[in-house]
């Protein structure tokens, strides 16, 4: 997710071409969306860990959206749209590291 | 004046020349990670690839032969059978992971997938090698190459700690939350990234595509001497611009963009495109020098017409190899495997087997009734046998950490 934030935010910024930005945010979407797709392989033991797995898998399901959504706003370089998927990966990116504690 | 021109442009094409794929990916790796503390690991490849280059162009210099032509006289048919097959394996695996390279490159100047120019690339690299002159393809990669140069550019206008990284340099230590194993993996990384077999091979063939003599001596020495160590320092650069950007933001290198980020960070626009020229001149490079050396050691092990000093009709034997080699690399790359991973997995593998290549180089860089007063001195001898050990003990350690740390994660 960072490094999608970091290019999202020199797009802004007009310091890269939109076809390396548009590389780098998908290759990020795609390693954000094969965590969650690895993480829900996982089997788990016990009831509590089924609560704990479903909680967590909202909020990767949540930074998968906020990846997509800075993809799609990179690749129509679309400003305003570009800072609200900041917003909404900055608030991904909180929820993961409150979970990563 | 002609000789100066040669040796100048000898030495821009070696530092050039010495970043490939390999040196793209594990420094960009590093540096995000582990900061600068695997800094030393670099540095010890890069010493080891100097001092042996500069033993295998001594050796083609004074005999007239290439490596491998000396190799198989000196140590006999078997011994240099194994090292053949051995190189052959990781030249594929090699080209394969630059031709990746080139098409993540060419991805991030187009937005177009990088599988979709895997074959046109492959095509290229043939043509390359059937068509365009040894000495085109050597300088004018290798100068630019030197677009690389760019990372240094960078580092000094990011808010570089110059006294955090050199700390890093001089006291490392495993940053918390990484293990032992994993340091260690990356650390062979590095080292395998430096000391790849192709190159050794490559620039003794060269030498003999380029005429060395013992009066090329002193050009060859500033070649090994002067280019690989600057080459490495190009790759302290990628590693040392990854410190300041990416760290902070726990940013992993899983992809070459990710690789580039301080540069745009840096310089914008103009840095992002002379750097994504210089990974296509390294990495393409790369491809056609691997997929070369392949044509160059089979044609010397089995004594045919080889190189490019003579047209393509007269060695058809070392072109066929090349053209089998390009064919294996692009066909494995089309299976959609992970260009980044295949780079890890390569130089990882390259540095368990470079003993079997430079083991050789240092009998016969001592052998005086070949070498005469030009076989190794005794500080050479010192340094290049206390080499040889670390390569020996990286080369038994590799497969263990490989599987151990499931390739770094």
């Amino acid at each position: 997710m960072a490094t999608a934030q970091l290019m999202a935010d020199e797009v802004l910024r007009g310091r890269t071409t939109l076809a390396y930005a548009d590389t780098v945010v998908t290759d990020a979407e795609n390693d954000v969306s094969a965590v969650q797709t690895a993480f829900d392989t996982r089997q788990p033991p016990d009831a509590t860990s089924i609560t704990l797995r479903d909680e967590f898998d909202n909020v990767l399901q949540d930074a998968v959206t906020a990846a997509q959504d800075l993809r799609i706003a990179v690749r129509r370089d679309d400003a305003h749209a570009i800072r609200d998927g900041l917003d909404e990966a900055a608030k991904a990116v909180a929820q993961l590291q409150r979970y990563s504690r | 004046m002609k000789r100066l021109l040669n040796l100048t442009l000898g030495v821009m094409t070696a530092i050039g020349g010495f970043v490939d794929i390999g040196n793209l990916v594990t420094s960009g790796i590093t540096g995000a990670r582990f900061g600068m503390s695997l800094a030393w690991a670099l540095l010890l490849g890069t010493a080891g690839m100097t001092l042996y280059g500069e033993m295998a162009g001594r050796v083609t210099a004074v005999s007239r032969r290439p490596i491998f032509h000396v190799v198989r006289e000196r140590l006999g048919v078997r011994t240099a059978m194994v090292n053949l097959v051995a190189s052959l394996l990781l030249n594929v695996l090699t080209l394969a992971a630059e031709i990746g390279g080139v098409g993540l490159a060419l991805a991030l100047a187009s937005s177009i997938n990088y599988i979709l120019w895997v074959p046109i690339i492959g095509f290229l690299v043939w043509f390359f090698i059937w068509k365009v002159p040894f000495a085109v393809i050597e300088r004018v990669f290798g100068l630019l190459g030197l677009a690389l140069m760019v990372f240094v550019v960078a580092l000094f206008h990011l808010h570089t700690h110059w006294h955090a990284l050199a700390s890093g340099i001089v006291n490392p230590v495993v940053p918390s939350g990484e293990g032992h194993p994993t340091w260690w993996f990356y650390a062979i990384s590095l080292i395998g990234a430096a000391l790849v077999p192709y190159q050794v091979f490559f620039f003794s063939s060269g030498g003999i595509e380029e005429k060395w003599s013992v009066e090329h001596l002193g050009e060859m020495r500033a070649n090994a001497l002067i280019g690989f160590p600057l080459g490495g320092l190009l790759s302290l650069a990628i590693m040392a611009a990854a410190v300041p950007v990416l760290q902070p933001r726990s940013i992993g290198v899983n992809h070459l963009g990710e690789v580039g980020l301080p540069v745009i960070a840096a310089l914008g626009k103009v840095g992002l495109i002379i750097m994504l020229l210089g990974f296509f001149a390294a990495t393409f490079a790369a491809a056609v020098e691997s997929a070369m050396s392949s044509g160059y050691i089979t044609a010397q092990y089995l004594g045919w017409s080889w190189g490019k000093q003579v047209r393509p009709s007269q060695a058809p034997r070392f072109h066929v190899v090349c053209l089998i080699t390009v064919l294996l690399g692009t066909a494995f790359m089309l299976t959609t495997v992970d260009p980044v991973k295949v780079t890890l997995v390569s130089v990882v593998l390259g540095a368990a087997a470079i003993p079997l290549t430079f083991f050789p180089i240092l009998v016969v860089a001592n052998d005086r009734r070949l070498m005469g007063k030009h076989a190794n001195g005794r500080i050479v001898n010192a340094l290049g046998f206390a080499f040889f050990v670390v390569i020996v003990a990286v080369s038994v350690a590799t497969l263990p950490l490989l599987f151990i740390t499931k390739a770094g994660q």
